[in-house]
């Protein structure tokens, strides 16, 4: 059928809305309606032989003088002995036919037939019609919240040809519609009614027809023409369809939306791209099911942060002769599902889905550092979750009261703050043995487990990671190199950890207990100032640890007990001003308060 | 200004009219059914008693919710249509209500509304009694058990028994050929003819001839008669326009029925 007149059809649906309100109802009065068959009794084979054998055209087979079975039989039924009626039944099914015989009814259920209302030759609609109906239908809805959607040439129009562009592609002109074309109404209609929404959530939204009508095509088509032939198959891909295929073509449209720079203009990649992702999330639902641990909303989660990947870089998504693009995306998919199924908690869930979706993010935005071949990105980035969330399970196991410091926000955060400076920087995780990025994740889950005291918060922990992430990046082989004898023995770890035992042991001094300032933001300020002083210079940083948590301690000691005179801020700035000359080996002046001033004086 | 955004207004009421009117609440009506009654095969076949249990309360609800629908809609095919879902939903329930909800659709189906509702009218004439059916066998299966598990000599005194549910089966597939004729004249869609006639010929052909007789000679009652009712059902059934292609019992055509020895 013309798309024009599709597109028209729908137009005219929606100036009439009145008028056509009947035949809107109308069209779902005469949708398909089950009748059920009636139930069948259980089988029994005695009950079956005497109403087989009870049969006028079989009752000579036992009544009579030239009856072969007469011996079984005591007029009118079977004789009641096991004997005489397996003898009966298995001259029933030699009579009859074993497709008179169904000894599992009773058990098999009964099937159903979905009846139209109307003879073919009699409706009063037809199955175009039906269509232009639904869409308009659709339609309706979205022109409620925004009347204007539909209006001159806007999106909402686009949307409408696109879509009836595509309808008239995949649907016979005869209107003889079969399993697969319903399927591709039901997907298509998920793009138009996830269309409209997005357009009147996206005002300012710039698209042509062109463009969406190949989303829609590239996402629909190749699964209209995959539609397995088996029913429960059937079944399922209607049930993911309903489940995901709305959401995820919203998503795809809210994607142009946001990338509409990389939508202008004639090169059709990015649709092809989105397209090839779209097709890749639903053949991953219905390859693998929804499973336990990766729900639709977790399987959305994933694919609206590979939505933004393919945005940007649709050429990862359109295969390269070896890997199709179907194939290629639903790699990805398959193994950030392997990831997350496999994530322990508190990293699995809503948690281990937005980490998957921001290393997916991270790595899409610096792809252009990821280019090894052997080390395909989307690996690399799903090794990154895995990596980090064993690491950190590690160390909130170990360190049980960590699992009340961080929230979930607060654990996505850390996540995606450490994922996201690994990505600017891949040198941290390719090439180098993840050495990297290991120590960095090693430094902060090592120094985590060490504060059983709780004097740092998620916030404050967010901070440190960023800090000790980006000094990683700039000296990745000082700081934060391991020992390969002992893997968690990491510099930076130590630093931290001495620090931290410091700030511990004072709150344990009774005396000094309350006046300390050394915990919260001082603590993480002096962790921040350690590791910047440090980074370019971890030899000096090794040969006077001892001397720090010295200096830690004194400093501590001293501003407690004057602690009318002296607060944070000067805790803070004594420690820069006592660190630097440390590292180069000086010794630690003994504090009291005249040097304390002189040095702040001399500082200021 | 004022006329644009009267304008709009207009539209909004009009269209919320539109979203909150019976298209979409018939459609999820119809769409519950069908899934409820395929979970309900489902938990049959995986023999999830538990689960059938609860599919068949969701039914029972869905039969409330679409006969309190029907009483409030105001067009009266609707009103039809619900009242088919009803009927449906109480009968895959088990639900006796399956009778009232039918009947108040049946009252709405005068010749006019059932020439603009071929099928949920025609539905709704045979719904009760196919319902009626399913309890009589589900009477027969606990009356099978009890006379096969009896000892020979007191199966007797089931006689009587076996031989109301044969003349029950045969008072359903009385009524349902009686209806027949109407909907072959319909303009439904064939099939509903074909569906209607294939349970017709299941219950001819399996649950009377085979199940119903041999229950009754299993319990030694009265066999030839019910072999001459047998017969008979079959002249009525040739002459209501069943065939051999939904009721394999049946000869290819009427004037090959021969009528067993000793009826009348």
């Amino acid at each position: 059928m013309n798309p024009a007149l599709i597109s028209f059809g729908i137009q005219s649906v929606i100036r009439l809305g009145r008028v056509t309100n009947d035949a809107l109802d109308q069209w779902a009065r005469d949708g398909e309606a089950i009748l059920p068959e009636i139930n069948e009794p259980n089988f029994n084979r005695e009950v079956f032989v005497n109403g087989f054998f009870n049969k006028p055209e079989n009752n000579p087979f036992v009544v009579g003088d030239a009856a072969q079975y007469a011996e079984y039989w005591d007029d009118p039924a079977v004789k009641p002995d096991k004997t005489a009626i397996d003898a009966l039944f298995t001259a029933a099914i030699k009579i009859g036919g074993e497709q008179e015989v169904d000894v599992n009814r009773g058990l098999a259920p009964g099937g159903a037939i979905l009846i139209k209302q109307w003879d073919p030759a009699q409706s009063p609609l037809s199955p175009w019609a039906r269509i232009i109906l639904s869409a308009g239908d659709i339609a309706l809805e979205y022109v409620a919240v925004n009347p204007s959607i539909l209006d001159g040439d806007g999106n909402g129009q686009k949307l409408i040809s696109a879509y009836a562009k595509n309808l008239s592609d995949i649907l016979p002109d005869d209107g003889s519609f079969g399993v697969k074309e319903n399927f591709a109404q039901r997907l298509t209609g998920a793009f138009l009614r996830a269309g409209l929404e997005t357009i009147s959530q996206n005002h300012e939204l710039l698209v042509s027809e062109k463009h969406l009508q190949e989303l829609i095509s590239s996402s629909v088509k190749p699964l209209v023409q995959a539609l397995p032939n088996s029913i429960t198959e059937q079944l399922k891909w209607g049930e993911i369809a309903d489940a995901i295929m709305g959401p995820a073509a919203s998503a795809a449209l809210q994607t142009v939306a946001r990338h509409q720079t990389a939508f202008l203009g004639e090169d059709f990649d990015p649709n092809r791209a989105l397209g090839a992702v779209t097709q890749a999330l639903f053949l991953e639902a219905a390859g693998n099911g929804l499973r336990d641990k990766l729900t639709p909303e977790g399987l959305l989660g994933l694919y609206r942060a590979a939505l933004g990947v393919a945005a940007e870089r649709p050429q990862l998504f359109l295969g390269d002769g070896q890997c199709p693009q179907d194939e290629f995306a639903r790699e990805l998919f398959s193994k950030f599902a392997d990831v997350l199924s496999e994530s322990p908690p508190p990293f699995d869930g809503e948690v281990g889905i937005a980490l998957a979706s921001a290393a997916l993010g991270a790595v899409g935005n610096n792809i252009h550092r990821f280019v090894d071949d052997s080390d395909p990105w989307e690996q690399t980035a799903a090794e990154m979750v895995s990596f980090l969330t064993t690491k950190f399970k590690n160390a909130l196991d170990t360190n049980e009261n960590l699992g009340s410091v961080f929230s979930k926000s607060q654990l996505i955060e850390l996540g995606r703050t450490l994922l996201s400076r690994v990505a600017e920087t891949p040198e941290m995780i390719l090439g180098s043995g993840n050495q990297a990025w290991e120590g960095v994740l090693t430094a902060v889950a090592t120094a985590m487990k060490e504060d059983t005291n709780l004097l740092l918060t998620g916030d404050d922990w967010l901070e440190i990671a960023k800090v000790a992430a980006e000094e990683a990046a700039t000296n990745p082989v000082r700081l934060f190199r391991l020992n390969p004898a002992n893997p968690g023995d990491v510099l930076a770890a130590k630093l931290i950890s001495v620090i931290l035992k410091s700030a511990g042991a004072i709150i344990e001094t009774p005396e000094l207990q309350g006046k300390t300032v050394l915990f919260g933001k001082t603590l993480r300020e002096a962790i921040i100032i350690v590791l910047r002083a440090t980074s370019g210079n971890s030899q000096a940083a090794q040969e006077h640890l001892e001397k720090i948590e010295k200096l830690t301690t004194n400093l501590n000691g001293f501003v407690a007990t004057n602690h009318l005179q002296y607060g944070n801020k000067e805790w803070l700035r004594l420690f820069r001003i006592l660190l630097s000359p440390l590292l180069e080996g000086k010794g630690i002046p003994d504090l009291t308060a005249e040097t304390a001033n002189e040095l702040l004086q001399g500082g200021s | 200004m004022k006329k644009q955004i009267l304008h709009r207004l207009a539209t909004i009421v009009l269209v919320l009219s539109l979203s909150g009117c019976t298209a979409f609440r018939l459609r999820d009506a119809n769409e519950q059914l069908t899934s409820y009654y395929y979970a309900k095969q489902q938990a049959t076949q995986n023999s999830d008693y538990l689960m059938r249990e609860s599919v068949k309360s969701s039914l029972g609800s869905l039969a409330t919710d679409a006969a309190e629908q029907a009483e409030r809609e105001k067009n009266v095919l609707n009103q039809i249509a619900f009242y088919r879902v009803a009927s449906t939903a109480a009968w895959q329930a088990g639900n006796p209500n399956v009778v009232s909800h039918a009947e108040a659709g049946k009252k709405l189906c005068t010749d006019r509304n059932f020439n603009r509702a071929p099928r949920d009218c025609g539905m709704l004439l045979v719904i009760p009694f196919f319902a009626g059916v399913d309890e009589t066998t589900d009477r027969f299966n606990e009356l099978q058990a009890e006379v096969t598990a009896a000892p020979a000599d007191e199966r007797a005194s089931h006689a009587q028994a076996t031989e109301k549910v044969f003349a029950d089966y045969r008072a359903g597939l009385t009524s349902i050929l009686t209806q027949r004729l109407k909907l072959a004249n319909s303009a439904a869609h064939p099939d509903l003819l074909e569906a209607v006639d294939q349970n017709t010929g299941k219950l001819l052909c399996t649950l009377i001839e085979i199940d119903a007789v041999g229950l009754i000679a299993t319990a030694r009652g009265d066999v030839a008669r019910a072999v001459c009712e047998v017969h008979k059902l079959k002249v009525s059934a040739f002459d209501a326009g069943l065939n051999q292609s939904s009721a394999d019992c049946l000869p290819e055509s009427k004037d090959k029925l021969v009528k067993p020895q000793g009826c009348p």
